[in-house]
């Protein structure tokens, strides 16, 4: 129990840190999301009382159904071009945040009952997750249904899928990436072929790999072009010339860029930083706090941050070396969860990712993200007992 | 590798990534971005710097600045009871909010605005967030500038060519004419700023995120100019509608006289622009500088130095006026039809006998004298430190190129008329080359000015005997001026009364004073008034009495 310490440490401090930034950006986000974090963590802690580790293993994976019809209500109750939240009065639930710990829950249950051979699992819990992936891939929102597929890659990956399947799985986005441009898609294809010579692998496999990727290949840009509209298009390339960007979300990343390389090492000192302060950056409470506690509290502040986020996401990855069965697949998710976040926000900030809306764990302002934080929190404690 | 050990080297390369990319934003990329930062939010907005003052030689305020207030408003933030309060405030108030929010986020809801409402809107201003009383500096003009007003010149809006050459914004004034212009950027002052927060949408978030720099007023000109003698002058030109005077002290340079009838009022002008541009009479015109006028006789001083150069008359050469000169089959007429009778180079230049330097001319020939106005090599402007000054026009080889030149031009020339046209300030220039002995100081109009001689490199002697002549035209009783001489004031000068095509003789003056040490030269045009004698001379006169006067 002692070693459990660090985790609740660095998610009080991260927590802390989020809403001392908060306070600096709007007061009335700062009590809001504090008495939040309080609610959660009380009633959360309280319910916890009454679960036992044998109820999370058994009858977890009924938050996936629970918030599946929630995703499901999402769409049909939405009115606008973007349908993500369900209104509770005291906040705008986001049922996908949900979603997430539901997939980890029933994922972790499929995956571990080894009853089943390995292969119809994994087909299984395949066709789990793509439920979820495409009800949010509808709203739209690329990023949440980005970290459905990461959890379930990771998961499925601890349980052991087949390295060939594991090889495409992590080519296709590079080959995705790569059908951008001619130059980048040859050089992917020369090192494929080069290895693909050397290995001796069975030659089905081989051409596989190739009419697979090429596939990828060709296919990319016609989506790219007759599927993506062009607003989506711009706000995935907005963060490799933010500066120029006339946009709104190239103006943020641009904007954040700004803060962040303006704070310096120690920062302009909390409470200081211009960009938020002064509207420029009217996400600053969201996919941006990071970038503004970059403004305030400088290099050195961030540096605070980062070696935090490691410690914790170290911690898990060592209980997850200790476990075994479920335990070990629901620590990997949530590892895979917080790991996928932490990365692809901050990557983000740093305008080396398109900003998808990932919020950065414990630190961004909102509900829905930190309620399964917290409860992910309790979750790994509990599995303790 | 253990899966685990796979998933541990990605999170410290991603952290590994995520801290050089933070070393390369907040460390090396620092400064950049900290300029960006402060530059991106706030907007400024120029305050006129007022511009300096002007002053007379002896210190009277001719030029200054007062604050003309204005109404600036952030149209975003103004609620529509502000704008029932405003239209209260300022009466005739009709602007559309709609409009209002189209021109910007800081805009002039009413310039110039009177003391009293000035006071009712500084009073309300804390109940209205969004507006700014601001006072922008305008140029004042006392009633003494218009006698001057050629001199001062004026301000206006700066053109559009003007705002690129300048480095200018829409809105800044410039000078556009005589001091004003030459010295605009001495007059100008540094203009401050104020600042304005806006957010990213360009929405204004507060008025004074910072103080303004405030904006450094523009440098006090004194001018070499006597405005109680340009006033002097204006009342000696009542009974005429145009002319110009022209007066220096030789040695330092300083312009005392600098006189343009008809002028404007400084004050007025950008009112009555119109008025005055249509004006038949150009009061625009600068004709000390652009008054292009043949000299008349007032040549008759250079056509004696080039005969005594070319040798062809000494001081004791003698003509016979008889009334007329003839050369080839053309007969010119002097101005005395009974004649001069015999006459040396002194008395002639006293007498201003056309005969005389028509002779003199004819021995000299056309060709010669074109030689020796390129040899004597004057300049074709004063060299003032004003901007607009225009070029005269003599019979050098440079300016009569592609000329019809004949052998009778030099008769023309010699008695200023013809292919001559000069200012007045040019004529000043040349009667203070000959009062200094081929030595006179460039002119300029602000005190203090650096300046440089003008030089004619003539004998001596030469300077002296037309000097004599021009001490005889005021103090010979036959001189043309010589029903004015008063003992006490020795002003040596020769008078001028040039043929035109507009109407009567234009009548000249230019003298120079005292002649035992001369100082000051004088140069009066009166525009169609007949002989200058009888216009130019009284005035020139008077002046210089004052002047002299002053000196004792």
């Amino acid at each position: 129990m002692k070693r459990n310490s660090i985790l609740i440490i660095s998610a009080l401090f991260l927590t802390a840190i989020g809403l001392l930034e908060l306070y600096f950006i709007n007061k009335s986000y700062f009590f809001s999301q504090l008495s939040k974090a309080l609610i959660f963590t009380v009633s959360l802690f309280t319910i916890f009382l009454f679960i036992r580790k044998e109820h999370i293993l058994n009858y977890g994976h009924w938050i996936y159904y629970f918030s599946l019809i929630l995703l499901v209500i999402v769409l049909i109750g939405g009115k606008g071009r973007v349908n993500r939240w369900i209104n509770l009065g005291f906040m705008q639930l986001q049922p996908s945040e949900i979603a997430k710990l539901g997939l980890i829950l029933i994922l972790s249950k499929i995956l571990s009952n080894t009853q089943k051979p390995l292969k119809s699992r994994l087909i299984k819990a395949l066709g789990y997750t793509l439920i979820p992936f495409i009800l949010v891939m509808l709203q739209p929102d690329l990023g949440t249904a980005l970290t459905f597929l990461f959890i379930a890659f990771l998961m499925s990956w601890i349980s052991g899928i087949d390295p060939f399947i594991t090889r495409l799985i992590i080519l296709t986005p590079i080959t995705m990436i790569a059908s951008a441009h001619l130059l980048s898609t040859t050089i992917l294809y020369l090192t494929l072929l080069i290895f693909l010579l050397i290995s001796k692998e069975a030659l089905y496999k081989k051409v596989l790999t190739i009419s697979f990727l090429t596939a990828v290949s060709l296919s990319t840009p016609f989506v790219w072009q007759k599927v993506l509209k062009p607003y989506q298009r711009y706000r995935l390339t907005a963060f490799l010339n933010p500066e120029k960007s006339k946009s709104r979300e190239g103006w943020q990343i641009y904007q954040a860029k700004i803060a962040l390389g303006s704070g310096g090492i120690f920062g302009k000192g909390p409470g200081k930083g211009t960009q938020k302060g002064l509207a420029f950056l009217p996400a600053a409470h969201t996919d941006f706090m990071f970038s503004s506690i970059g403004e305030e509290f400088g290099f050195a502040g961030l540096i605070i941050i980062i070696a935090t986020f490691m410690a914790f996401l170290s911690f898990l990855l060592r209980k997850i070396e200790l476990e075994e069965g479920q335990e070990k697949l629901i620590l990997t998710g949530v590892f895979a969860f917080f790991f996928f976040h932490f990365s692809v926000n901050v990557l983000s900030n740093l305008s080396l990712l398109p900003v998808v809306g990932i919020p950065l764990p414990f630190i961004t302002y909102g509900g829905s993200h930190l309620l399964t934080e917290i409860t992910t929190i309790f979750l790994v404690l509990k599995l303790e007992d | 590798m253990s899966k685990i050990n796979i998933l541990r080297t990605l999170l410290w390369l991603i952290s590994g990534i995520i801290v050089i990319r933070l070393f390369q934003f907040q460390i090396i990329e620092h400064e950049s971005f900290l300029q960006k930062a402060t530059y991106n939010f706030l907007k400024e907005y120029k305050i006129h710097a007022p511009r300096g003052k002007i002053y007379d030689r002896n210190g009277i305020l001719l030029a200054y600045w007062k604050p003309a207030f204005r109404l600036m408003a952030i149209p975003k933030f103004l609620k529509d009871e502000d704008y029932t309060t405003l239209k209260k405030l300022l009466g005739d108030f009709t602007i559309n909010p709609d409009t209002l929010k189209n021109k910007g986020n800081y805009v002039e809801i009413k310039g110039n605005l009177s003391y009293e409402i000035t006071i009712k809107l500084l009073e309300k201003s804390p109940n209205i967030k969004s507006i700014v009383i601001d006072s922008d500096p305008v140029r004042v003009y006392t009633p003494y500038a218009k006698y001057a007003a050629h001199l001062i010149g004026y301000v206006s809006e700066a053109s559009k060519d003007e705002i690129r050459k300048f480095n200018l914004d829409p809105g800044d004034f410039i000078g556009k004419a005589g001091v004003e212009r030459s010295f605009d950027l001495v007059l100008r002052g540094e203009d401050g700023s104020r600042f304005i927060a806006l957010d990213s949408r360009g929405n204004v978030v507060t008025t004074n995120p910072r103080p303004p720099i405030e904006p450094i007023e523009g440098e006090e000109v004194f001018l070499t100019i006597d405005i109680k003698i340009q006033a002097l002058l204006d009342s000696l030109f009542e009974n005429y509608p145009r002319g110009a005077a022209f007066g220096m002290n030789i040695k330092t340079g300083e312009v005392l006289v600098f006189y343009s009838k008809p002028y404007f009022n400084p004050e007025s002008l950008n009112v009555k622009w119109n008025y005055y541009a249509s004006n038949k009479e150009k009061p625009l015109l600068n004709r000390v500088l652009q008054g292009l006028y043949p000299p008349g006789s007032t040549f008759k001083l250079i056509t004696a130095l080039i005969g005594l150069y070319t040798g062809v008359i000494s001081e004791y050469t003698t003509f016979n006026c008889t009334g007329g000169f003839t050369f080839g089959k053309r007969r010119w007429l002097c101005w005395k039809a009974e004649g001069h009778g015999l006459l040396n180079l002194t008395q002639a230049i006293a007498q201003s006998c056309n005969s005389y330097f028509n002779n003199v001319g004819a021995r000299i020939g056309t060709q010669k004298f074109i030689e020796t106005l390129d040899h004597f090599n004057l300049p074709e402007k004063t060299g003032i430190d004003l901007i607009g000054e225009y070029s005269i026009l003599i019979p050098t080889s440079k300016m009569m190129k592609n000329k019809l030149l004949l052998p009778s031009s030099v008769i023309n020339w010699s008695i200023g008329q013809g292919e001559v046209q000069v200012t007045p300030a040019w004529m000043a220039l040349v009667t203070g080359l000959i009062a200094g002995n081929g030595r006179c100081t460039k002119p300029i109009v602000k005190k203090g000015e650096k300046t440089e001689y003008i030089t004619l490199n003539l004998p001596l002697e030469y300077f002296n005997i037309v000097k004599e002549g021009m001490r005889l035209t005021v103090e010979s009783p036959h001189g043309t001026v010589g029903y004015l001489y008063n003992p006490s004031y020795k002003i040596a000068g020769k008078t001028g009364t040039a043929q035109n095509p507009h109407g009567k003789e234009h009548s000249w003056f230019t003298c120079f004073f005292p002649y035992d040490d001369p100082t000051y030269v004088l140069t009066v045009v009166v525009e169609n008034a007949g002989h200058g004698s009888e216009a130019a001379a009284p005035i020139a006169i008077t002046i210089a009495r004052r002047l002299l006067g002053e000196k004792k």
